[in-house]
C-alpha cells in the first residue's frame, strides 16, 4: 500500500503558529493540514450507534434489522456490533441457540451460538461483531440492513434469539483514491521543496474540496423494535424521556444543526392514517412524517428535518449551555378507528 | 476553550476563488485551510451509545420491557455488570491520547426508597472483559436514586471519561479490509473500545432508561 494517500491511524498534529501576515507558509503546514484532512475524511464514521434493538427471533425465522441513513460516502466495510442472548423455556436451562447474521450488500453470512444468561440481570457474553463487505461508495440516503436468522435443529421450539442491541460503524479506510468520491490527496506533492503544479487530487489544488466540505457526525439515533403502537388522536410521547442529541457544529456562529430523520412505519387497515414529529428541548417541532391511508406496510415515510441546538466546543463536555440537547418522538393516529404502528426510528446529520 | 481551531468552526470560502495562478496568503492559510481541517477533525466525534426505553403503553403488548437493569436475584449492594456495548472504533490522538467521552444515564427503581447506584466504564475488549468494578475507578459514577420514576441522573463527579495511554494499550486492533473498492487486501490498525454499564442496588429492583455515550474532543 502506497503511503502517498495514506489514511493515518492517529489524529495527526496541525500547528498554526508558524503561520503569521507577511511570512510565506511552509510545505511541511501544508502536509501537515493535508495528513489531517485525510484521517478526517478516511476514518469512517458511525451510523448507527448502538441503541435500542429489542427483537425476538423465533427459531426457524429471520428478522430484518433496518435503518435510514446518508453514509459518509468514502467507507468500503462497514462494522456491525450487536448485543443478543438465547432464551428458551423453561428458563432454568441454560441453552445455545446458532443464528447467521448478514448485512444488505455483504456476500457472506457468519455463523454465531449465544448461550442463554444464567441470570437475565447481568451480560458479559462477548459482543458480536460482523464485518459487512463490499460497501458501495454513496452519501445518498441509505438503507442498511441486516437480517439475523435462528435455524437450530435439535433445540426445543420454544426457544428464540433476543437481539438486545445494534451498533454499526465505518471501518477506516487505508488509503484514499485520487476521486470525486475520495478526494484523495497526494501527500508526497506536499513535501518540501517540491514544485507547485496545477494536477488534479495534488498539492494545494487537492485541499480545497475537502476543506469546503460541511462538517457531519452522521448516525444520532437508530433504533429498531419489536412493533409499536399508537391509537389515541393527540400526540403522545414514545420514550420515557426525551433522548439526548448533541448534533456537531459546522460553521462559525452556528448554534443550531439541521438534523434530519425517519420513520419505518405502517397503519393496522386501510382506513387509519398516523402522524409523527419531533419536540426538541427548547420545544421546537420537526417537519411531520406522515403514515397516510392505506399504508398497511411497514416502509419508510419520506426523512423530516429537525433544528436542534449543536454542540458548543467553549464547554468542558460540549454541551451547549450546560443543558443537554434533547428530542421526543411524538406519534398520533389521524383517521380511522386502527392502530399507527412502528418499528424503526433513525436521526442523523444529512 | 476545548476547541483546537482557532475560530471554532468552519469557515466558508469558495472553491472558485482558489483557481490556478490565484495567490493564496498566509491568512488563508491559517484562518481557512488549517481551521476548517481543524474544525472538522473536532467534530468527528463518534457517538457510540443512543438507547432510551419507550414507555410501555406504546411498546409492544406482551413483549419484554425495553429497560434494563436488575430484576431480582444476585447479592445486594454489589456491582453487576448489566450490558456490555460495543467495540467501537475511537479517536486518539498523535500523542496518543484519545478524545473524552461524555456519559450520560437515567434510572428508577420499582420501589420508592431503596437506593439504584449506576456507573459506566470504558476500556479494550481485552482488559474489560476480566475487571471487575469497584467505586472510584475510570468511569463515571452516578449519584445514587430512589424515585419511581425515570431520572436522568447526576454524575458523582464528572461526566466525562478520559482515558490514559495505557488503558488502551492493548487497544489497537488490526482488521482486514481492501484498499478500495474491488482492490487489493490490506489490514487497518483501528482502536477499539467496549463500555460496560454496572448497576448496584440496596433491596429493589433497579431499571436504566437511558444510556448516551459520545466522544468529546475536549
Amino acid at each position: 500500500m502506497s503511503s502517498d494517500r495514506a489514511v493515518p491511524t492517529l489524529r495527526p498534529s496541525v500547528s498554526l503558529g508558524g503561520m503569521q501576515a507577511g511570512e510565506p507558509v511552509r510545505a511541511a503546514d501544508w502536509s501537515d493540514i493535508a495528513r489531517l484532512m485525510m484521517w478526517v475524511r478516511g476514518r469512517g464514521r458511525c451510523l448507527v450507534p448502538q441503541g435500542l434493538c429489542l427483537v425476538e427471533v423465533a427459531d426457524n425465522s429471520s428478522e430484518t434489522l433496518r435503518f435510514h441513513v446518508n453514509p459518509s460516502g468514502v467507507a468500503v466495510d462497514r462494522v456491525w456490533v450487536l448485543s443478543a442472548r438465547s432464551v428458551s423455556a423453561p428458563s432454568a436451562f441454560a441453552r445455545t441457540l446458532q443464528f447467521t447474521v448478514q448485512a444488505g450488500s455483504s456476500p457472506v453470512s457468519q455463523v454465531y451460538s449465544r448461550r442463554s444468561y444464567d441470570s437475565a440481570d447481568r451480560d458479559t457474553s462477548p459482543p458480536i461483531v460482523y464485518i459487512e463487505e463490499g460497501v458501495t461508495k454513496s452519501s445518498a440516503l441509505t438503507e442498511l440492513t441486516l437480517t439475523v436468522a435462528v435455524a437450530d435443529a435439535d433445540g426445543p421450539s420454544t426457544k428464540y434469539l433476543e437481539v438486545t442491541s445494534v451498533g454499526c460503524w465505518e471501518l477506516p479506510r487505508g488509503q484514499l483514491s485520487k476521486s470525486a468520491a475520495d478526494l484523495g490527496i497526494s501527500l508526497d506533492s506536499l513535501y518540501p521543496r517540491r514544485p507547485i503544479f496545477e494536477a488534479s487530487y495534488e498539492g494545494l489544488r487537492a485541499l480545497a474540496a475537502p476543506l469546503a466540505e460541511p462538517v457531519r457526525r452522521v448516525g444520532l439515533i437508530g433504533h429498531w423494535h419489536t412493533e409499536a403502537g399508537v391509537t389515541s388522536a393527540t400526540y403522545v410521547d414514545v420514550y420515557d424521556l426525551p433522548i439526548p442529541v448533541v448534533p456537531s457544529k459546522d460553521l462559525i456562529g452556528d448554534t443550531t444543526r439541521t438534523c434530519t430523520w425517519d420513520i419505518y412505519g405502517r397503519v393496522s387497515d386501510g382506513a387509519t392514517s398516523g402522524q409523527f414529529q419531533l419536540v426538541t428541548d427548547t420545544g421546537a417541532l420537526s417537519t411531520v412524517i406522515s403514515v397516510p391511508l392505506g399504508s398497511t406496510t411497514g416502509a419508510w415515510r419520506g426523512t423530516g428535518t429537525v433544528d436542534i441546538r449543536c454542540e458548543d466546543l467553549t464547554t468542558a463536555n460540549g454541551v451547549p449551555g450546560g443543558t443537554y440537547p434533547t428530542v421526543q418522538l411524538q406519534c398520533k393516529r389521524v383517521a380511522g378507528g386502527g392502530t399507527v404502528h412502528w418499528k424503526g426510528f433513525c436521526l442523523w446529520e444529512a | 476553550m476545548t476547541a483546537t481551531s482557532p475560530k471554532s468552526g468552519r469557515a466558508r470560502f469558495a472553491t472558485s476563488l482558489y483557481q490556478a495562478d490565484d495567490p493564496i496568503d498566509s491568512a488563508f492559510a491559517r484562518n481557512v485551510a488549517g481551521n476548517n481541517a481543524l474544525h472538522g477533525a473536532d467534530e468527528q466525534c463518534r457517538v457510540l451509545i443512543n438507547w432510551s426505553s419507550m414507555v410501555p403503553a406504546v411498546a409492544a403488548a406482551g413483549k419484554p420491557s425495553t429497560t434494563v437493569g436488575i430484576t431480582g436475584g444476585g447479592t445486594f449492594d454489589q456491582w453487576i455488570p448489566v450490558r456490555t456495548f460495543g467495540p467501537f472504533a475511537i479517536s486518539v490522538r498523535e500523542n496518543g491520547l484519545p478524545y473524552k467521552l461524555r456519559v450520560r444515564c437515567a434510572s428508577s427503581v420499582t420501589i420508592a426508597g431503596p437506593t439504584a447506584t449506576i456507573a459506566v466504564t470504558v476500556g479494550s475488549a481485552e482488559t474489560l472483559s476480566d475487571i471487575v468494578y469497584s467505586t472510584g475507578e475510570n468511569g463515571v459514577e452516578f449519584v445514587p436514586a430512589s424515585g419511581t420514576t425515570p431520572t436522568v441522573l447526576t454524575p458523582t463527579t464528572s461526566d466525562i471519561i478520559t482515558l490514559s495511554r495505557s488503558e488502551i494499550e492493548g487497544a489497537y486492533v488490526g482488521r482486514p479490509t481492501l484498499d478500495d473498492t474491488a482492490g487489493s487486501e490490506i489490514e487497518v490498525v483501528v482502536p477499539e473500545v467496549v463500555v460496560r454499564l454496572w448497576a448496584k442496588r440496596s433491596t429493589t429492583p433497579i431499571r436504566i432508561h437511558q444510556l448516551h455515550v459520545a466522544e468529546y474532543v475536549g
